[in-house]
């Protein structure tokens, strides 16, 4: 190391051991502040509205017997008991574990898939790539209810198209929607084909972010692609995957329109997550305190899974 | 920026403003003229003509002298049946549900206790509810307080078939009476036709409510459906039901009937469209063979719901559902609100009868006086499949069962694990019935059944 690097070296880290002893203040206009916070207003009414209030109002009902009509009775925590302990809460448990379900057959396809697609579209020519692109990141427009219908002519028993080639070569057709088997495989698949543009964009945003000066100076030290790909690409997609890793779990947990408009209250409940139960539970249960309590676990799961995954992830270094 | 700045600031408190406004209006409305808007939610049924007969006469009633003299006009909303639930609770939880709107018979007891309605009593008049027929009658009223006023009835299942069908395998609709009689029927077609299964059997969502009407026929039950008649007991483990649980599984293993349902049980399209030869389906079926199959009308053979043992003749065969308009327990305008739906349901017999022939006769009147009306008329008076119902059927058909949901979804649920996991009916029905007795206990649904007198 030559004597300037040493020089250059050294003043970085003086420079970090000055910043971290003494923050730097800035001095901002007054104009800039006031333009900084009415910027920052409308986010922040918009959060206060549709997130924090109806947090706090969900907590403060949850302990209480809601009823419209002739009023609430502070119940305690009672209806957490009720959704945790209670005669209903096999079928919360059942929820849940579909949700983590879901997660386990979605999210591990979905960031290998992603990840393929966009190293391929990386590697193919700029005309195709943007086909495929295209192409992949279409079914990302449609909502859950609309996909959810596509799939439903694919998975028809009578006439649907997969059944008619299943016929058409000789098989029994399979009841792909209804027997437990295969409904929750068949809303996957449905939910793969929704997510993975999106995914695939984020996926290449992040091939795009490394510098092609890792993989020459691999290159002249002889590493093979699987070499490259292992010690480059997947180290440095690790913001990138971690994004995406937790936005999976919390999409795939929630899974709940696509599993609605395809199997629908079929498959004796093999397919209802956690949101289809809070769903049923709002249309069929009187005391509305016990959806809010069962809300508010099924946000804390949530947490707790995302906390988990930052856990694991030691995220707080990557970020950096 | 200063501009910036100010026009940010204002939006924000113009969008603020509103949301609060929204938030705190009462949701009085009033017409061009002056009058008071009351709402009235309908939920929206398979049948069109029942929204354009909804919409005539709202029309015609905001033209009359009751709503005129009144001072206040009716604004009616349809609510798609898939968004009702969620939309009305979601109005209701904010003080904002309409002030009168449709429900199922089966839903007011409970909702009643739990001050969802308005007692119709002090609103309407007496004659309305001396008018209703006596087994309608006992439907609408909860601890002596009329909650709803029907607009109709109708059996929840009857059983249809292609007569070309029957003909073709050899078979005789006269002998179509008990549930082995529907299997070896379905069995024998399947054989002797090209038709790829013998019967659509309910399934799935609906599954919960359709097989109500399967119930209703057990004689020997405690008393009120499944449960006694103080909903402090449940009883599925008998010959009975697992006579009923040993049906489906045959008619699922031998592959008589569709693994997954053709059509939502509200619509009778498979049978309609050719796609199987019997369906079972409720009274409705038969408007929407005449108002969308025409032509297949003649094919079209009914009995009534077969029982377990085979007898069919002055006993229950179905349960009996319908509908009728409720109004909200916060209305502000309720006397409005009866003399609209008194207006509407329980004078003029006109208006029922208009309805009853826009629906072609697939829906029954719950009031004397417009049943004595249409056996006047030459077309009800004439229509077989009236007759036939209103003869056979609905003098025994038994009112819809008002314990809570979960029950039905249990049942149902249950049914589901034999047909499509195979699982042993025995077992299924004696975990059933553990099952059913706590949620009796945890719900403290004993002593609760607001139809029972003690």
């Amino acid at each position: 190391m030559t004597q300037e690097m040493l020089a250059v070296q050294e003043a970085a880290e003086d420079a970090e051991t000055r910043s971290a002893a003494s923050p730097k203040k800035h001095n901002y206009k007054k104009n800039e502040v006031i333009t900084a916070y009415c910027c920052l207003l409308p986010s922040f009414v918009l959060m206060m509205l549709f997130i924090t209030l109806p947090l706090i109002l969900s907590l403060y009902f949850s302990l209480f017997d809601v009823n419209y009509y002739l009023g609430n009775t502070f119940a305690g925590l009672e209806n957490y008991g009720r959704v945790l302990f209670g005669t209903a809460s096999k079928e919360f448990y059942r929820s849940i574990l579909i949700g983590l379900e879901y997660v386990a057959m979605i999210v591990p396809v979905q960031l290998i898939l992603s990840f393929l697609v966009a190293s391929l579209v990386m590697k193919i020519n700029k005309k195709y790539a943007a086909v495929i692109k295209v192409a992949i990141y279409l079914p990302c427009l449609l909502s859950g209810i609309v996909v959810g219908a596509i799939f439903s002519f694919l998975y028809n028993y009578e006439g649907g198209l997969l059944n008619t080639i299943l016929e058409g070569v000789g098989l029994d057709k399979v009841n792909w929607t209804n027997a437990q088997g295969w409904a929750i495989f068949a809303v996957c698949i449905a939910a793969i084909w929704n997510g993975l543009g999106y995914n695939t964009l984020i996926m290449l945003g992040g091939l795009y972010d490394i510098p092609k000066d890792f993989y020459e100076a691999a290159k002249l030290d002889g590493a093979n692609w699987w070499k490259q790909t292992v010690y480059i690409t997947v180290p440095s997609l690790k913001n990138v995957g971690i994004y995406l890793l937790i936005s999976l779990v919390v999409s795939s947990f929630q899974l709940y329109e696509i599993a609605l408009v395809i199997v629908g209250a079929g498959a004796l409940h093999s397919t209802e997550g956690p949101i289809y139960y809070l769903y049923y539970q709002f249309n069929y249960t009187k005391n509305m305190g016990e959806v809010y309590a069962a809300s508010l676990i099924v946000a804390i799961v949530l947490t707790a899974l995302s906390s988990v995954i930052f856990r694991l992830t030691s995220s707080e270094k990557s970020m950096d | 920026m200063k501009k910036l700045v100010a026009l940010t600031m204002g939006g924000v408190m113009l969008a603020a403003s509103a949301l609060f406004f929204a938030a705190c209006g009462d949701g009085e409305q009033k017409t061009a003229d002056g009058r008071t808007t009351v709402h009235f939610w309908c939920q929206t049924f398979t049948e069109a003509e029942t929204l354009s007969w909804v919409q005539d006469k709202v029309d015609e009633f905001n033209e009359s002298d009751v709503s005129k003299e009144g001072g206040f006009a009716i604004k009616v909303t349809f609510v798609s049946e898939d968004a009702w639930e969620q939309t009305l609770k979601a109005a209701q939880s904010t003080g904002t549900a309409p002030e009168i709107s449709t429900v199922n018979y089966a839903e007011v007891a409970l909702n009643s206790v739990e001050g969802y309605y308005t007692a119709l009593d002090g609103v309407m008049s007496e004659s309305c509810f001396t008018d209703l027929l006596p087994n309608v009658e006992e439907m609408t009223n909860v601890s002596g307080s009329h909650y709803i006023y029907p607009w109709f009835v109708e059996p929840d299942a009857i059983l249809f078939y292609r007569k070309s069908a029957l003909a073709a395998a050899g078979l005789d609709a006269a002998e179509l009476t008990s549930w082995e009689d529907m299997y070896t029927f379905a069995k024998t077609i399947k054989a002797e036709t090209d038709y790829e299964y013998g019967i659509a059997m309910p399934n799935s969502s609906q599954l919960g409510w359709v097989l109500w009407s399967f119930q209703a026929q057990d004689k020997n039950s405690l008393g009120y459906y499944m449960l006694d008649d103080n909903w402090s007991r449940a009883e599925v483990n008998t010959s009975f039901h697992r006579q009923l649980f040993e049906l489906f599984k045959k008619m699922y293993d031998e592959d008589l009937t569709p693994a997954v349902a053709l059509s939502s049980y509200n619509e009778i399209t498979p049978l309609a469209e050719g796609d199987v030869p019997m369906a079972i389906g409720g009274s409705w079926s038969i408007g929407q063979i005449k108002n969308n199959y025409p032509a297949v009308l003649d094919d079209i053979g009914y009995v009534v719901l077969p029982t377990v043992d085979g007898e069919t003749e002055g006993v229950t065969t179905t349960a009996l559902g319908g509908w009728g308009l409720v109004i909200d327990g916060r209305a502000k305008h309720p006397e409005e609100c009866g003399a609209f739906i008194e207006w509407l349901l329980g004078s003029d017999t006109t208006h029922l009868e208009e309805f009853m022939a826009a629906l072609g006769y697939s829906k029954f009147a719950a009031r004397t006086s417009v049943q004595t009306a249409l056996a006047e008329t030459p077309e009800a008076s004439g229509d077989a499949f009236y007759n036939f119902v209103s003869e056979s059927i609905l003098p025994y058909a038994k009112a819809e069962p008002a314990y809570l949901w979960e029950i039905s979804r249990k049942y149902a649920d249950a049914l589901e694990t034999v047909t499509q996991l195979g699982k042993d009916v025995v077992s299924t029905l004696a975990t059933l019935e553990t099952d059913l007795n706590n949620l009796i206990e945890a719900e403290a649904l004993a002593g609760t059944n607001p139809f029972h007198k003690q």
